[in-house]
């Protein structure tokens, strides 16, 4: 068990030694960058012998991630403090950005689309979901888990699609498409249950 | 054909970051305070033992005293309880408490009642996080729609991120704006299975009901129950007539002799009372991510066989890890430090992403001075206030005065903030939470004396003594540097022009 943990260790910290190590390197190096990755992987075998079939693996992502933000703050540390000039005030991303920027007007109604909107949405295409699942025999708590998991994921995808699409009339059409959709999956899903 | 290519993709990040700063300016304060609460959440156990240093503590306590204290309560009840809980001494909070519909108590190892429980501070703190204050369906509700914001934001982010791998470990120290921006991404994506996951149960849990209610309305004729029945086992019908109370030690002692490996929680009493009463144990798998398995009893004691939540179907399986997954209680003490330093990221992610925002738009010449005040007003006030709401709990003030508290010293904060500037609410709220936790540790030396430097007293008091002096220094050198520049500006103003 100690040496499973000490491997997972070990490895999470070697995969992100080398992919700190493909980061240097001047060209990208793929082989270094699989090395790295592959050695993340390993960790996360690792960490699988110490525990259960769930909690070793996510026992292996808190050593990752807590492994990368020390290669963080050492990298920071040796970073030597450059003498830079003034900030630059504009560059081409915030050039862009003032091109796509939207108008209060568009601002508030993307934020009520995407709190009601996207919500209304959400919540029927994960109900159509479910229903078509059922209606198709998936297993009951299978279908819920992914159901619970996929209503998040689509609120939050649906927000993202509504602040990032610069055309209304696109974004409405996709939104209130997905909730007539939805209606009739549902509608039918009913009809068939 | 290069150049357009160029083009493209710095039009599709900055309709990124534009979809990333519209959700992040609306709906960032509240997840910033999700984010603090969220992180103190995590030491809520810690925190309840250390308001009541006083409780007595075990091990673990016989089936025999536990039913002695449960059925002590359940007779002392005016109006009969519909559940009686049992919760058990576990690592992180080594107390008996035996729970009813209406009020709790600390149970001694012999199974005689030692006080009443109370814990108003980390309860206002738990209802902060689970609710905002907010009446609960709404509230939960409210903190789900925000987790699907942060994940919204995560997603935003790294669509606005092009340069993800190639700036994997670039940071610039000491260069002002373009530090905050390295902070602010490499922890961003360094963190991101944390803050996704954590984003995503918590929005699970907030949002399970409203979901739950529209799935129900589709296809189970509105009963939300029977959706939830196979994955947490269904609720028995009340049957009417009285009867004696189960046997509460019959059913603790199997599960002793059963299962020694597994870890009993809680024990639940339903109906207690009647002639439908019933028994769950919950038993916690040490090697698990599930909160544990429901052990069902009848009231004469016979084992009825396990909801399935450690064994069953994987959707069972999947679920019961959720809440656990949120709150980092799955792997002791190592596994809440590691979500105390991501929750300390995450706020650092959430803070510092509105910072550039705010430096952004002074570059691009459209300041918004109060605003930026305001937000820095929001990040130190929101700890600060904390701080205060717990010397009011140590004064005696408990529910609803601190709720007033905490939200009326936060508007006070944030207009002050608008008036006085960024500089001078960030110094102020470092000052405050500084000398609100000394008062803190102060008022609870004072009011427990030995019972302060206890094994349930000690290390949230040193962690107090150590953030207040810390604070405290760091303000002091703050100020002392800003006296520094005022006087060296003022002196360059009154030498003579050449």
């Amino acid at each position: 068990m100690v040496l499973w943990q000490l491997s997972g260790l070990a490895l999470s910290g070697a995969g992100i030694f080398v992919l700190y190590l493909a980061w240097k390197a001047r060209q990208r190096n793929w082989g270094l960058i699989g090395l790295g990755w592959t050695l993340l992987l390993g960790s996360l075998l690792a960490w699988d012998r110490t525990s259960g079939v769930d909690k070793g693996p996510a026992l292996g992502l808190i050593s990752i991630t807590i492994m990368a933000m020390l290669a963080i703050f050492v990298v920071a540390m040796r970073t030597p403090v450059k003498q830079r000039r003034e900030a630059r005030t504009r560059n081409v991303a915030t050039d862009m950005q003032a091109r796509v920027r939207h108008s209060l007007a568009v601002s508030t109604a993307s934020i009520l689309a995407i709190v009601i909107f996207g919500l209304l949405a959400s919540v029927a295409a994960c109900t159509a979901f479910f229903m078509a699942a059922r209606s198709l025999g998936m297993e009951h708590t299978a279908n819920l888990s992914l159901t619970m998991f996929a209503f998040p994921l689509a609120w939050a995808a649906l927000a993202t699609y509504i602040g990032y699409s610069s055309c209304v009339q696109t974004r409405a059409r996709v939104v209130l498409g997905a909730l007539a959709l939805s209606s009739v999956i549902i509608f039918s899903s009913m009809q068939v249950t | 054909m290069a150049e357009a290519n160029v083009k493209k993709s710095a039009i599709r990040v900055a309709k990124a970051l534009e979809a990333h700063s519209l959700i992040a300016v609306i709906f960032g304060g509240l997840i910033y305070i999700l984010a603090v609460t969220g992180t103190l959440s995590v030491f809520n156990h810690e925190f309840q033992r250390w308001e009541r240093p006083d409780a007595p503590e075990m091990t673990a306590i016989a089936p025999e005293a536990a039913e002695r204290a449960a059925l002590a309560v359940f007779r002392s009840e005016a109006k009969p309880t519909t559940h009686l809980y049992i919760n058990f001494p576990q690592d992180d909070l080594p107390r008996t408490v035996i729970t009813t519909d209406t009020q709790a108590f600390f149970a001694n190892a012999d199974g005689t009642i030692a006080s009443r429980e109370t814990f108003p501070w980390t309860q206002f703190l738990l209802d902060l996080h689970y609710y905002l204050h907010m009446p609960q369906t709404l509230g939960l509700t409210v903190v789900g729609a925000l987790g699907a914001m942060l994940i919204a934001l995560s997603f935003s982010g790294l669509l606005a991120h092009p340069r993800i791998f190639r700036d994997a470990f670039t940071f610039r120290r000491k260069a002002g704006r373009l530090t905050t921006v390295d902070l602010h991404n490499r922890l961003g994506v360094w963190t991101l299975p944390f803050h996704l996951s954590n984003a995503l149960t918590g929005s699970i849990l907030g949002l399970a009901s409203i979901l739950a209610f529209a799935i129900a309305a589709a296809g189970f004729n509105n009963d939300t129950e029977a959706l939830f029945a196979p994955v947490f086992g269904a609720e028995p019908e009340m049957a009417a007539g009285k009867a004696e109370p189960a046997d509460i030690a019959g059913p603790l002692g199997y599960m002793a002799r059963e299962y020694p490996d597994l870890n009993v929680t809680y024990f639940i009493l339903h109906d207690p009372g009647t002639a439908g009463q019933h028994i769950n144990v919950i038993a916690e798998h040490p090697d698990r991510l599930i909160f544990g398995d429901y052990y069902n009893f009848t009231a004469a004691g016979e084992f009825k066989g396990n909801v399935g939540i450690s064994d069953g179907t994987v959707g069972q399986q999947v679920t019961g890890a959720v809440y656990n997954v949120h709150f980092g209680n799955w792997g002791g003490l190592i596994v809440k430090l590691a979500y105390l330093v991501f929750g300390t990221a995450l706020c650092s992610i959430v803070s510092s992403g509105l910072s550039i925002y705010f430096a952004k738009r002074e570059a691009n010449g459209r300041p918004a001075p109060k605003l930026a005040a305001v937000w820095t007003g929001l990040v130190w006030a929101t700890p600060a206030m904390l701080a205060v709401t717990l010397v009011a709990a140590l004064s005696g003030i408990e529910g609803m005065g601190l709720v007033a508290l905490f939200w009326g010293g936060l508007v006070v904060a944030l207009a002050a903030a608008s008036r006085h500037g960024k500089a001078q609410v960030a110094l102020a709220g470092k000052v405050l939470l500084g000398l609100a936790l000394a008062c803190a540790v102060v008022l609870y030396v004072a009011g427990y004396g030995a019972d302060a430097f206890s094994n349930a007293g000690m290390t949230v008091t040193l962690i107090g003594i150590c953030v207040s002096v810390l604070m405290l220094i760091w303000s002091g050198w703050e100020w002392f540097a800003a006296m520094r520049v005022k006087q060296g500006s003022a002196a360059s103003a009154m030498q003579p022009a050449e």
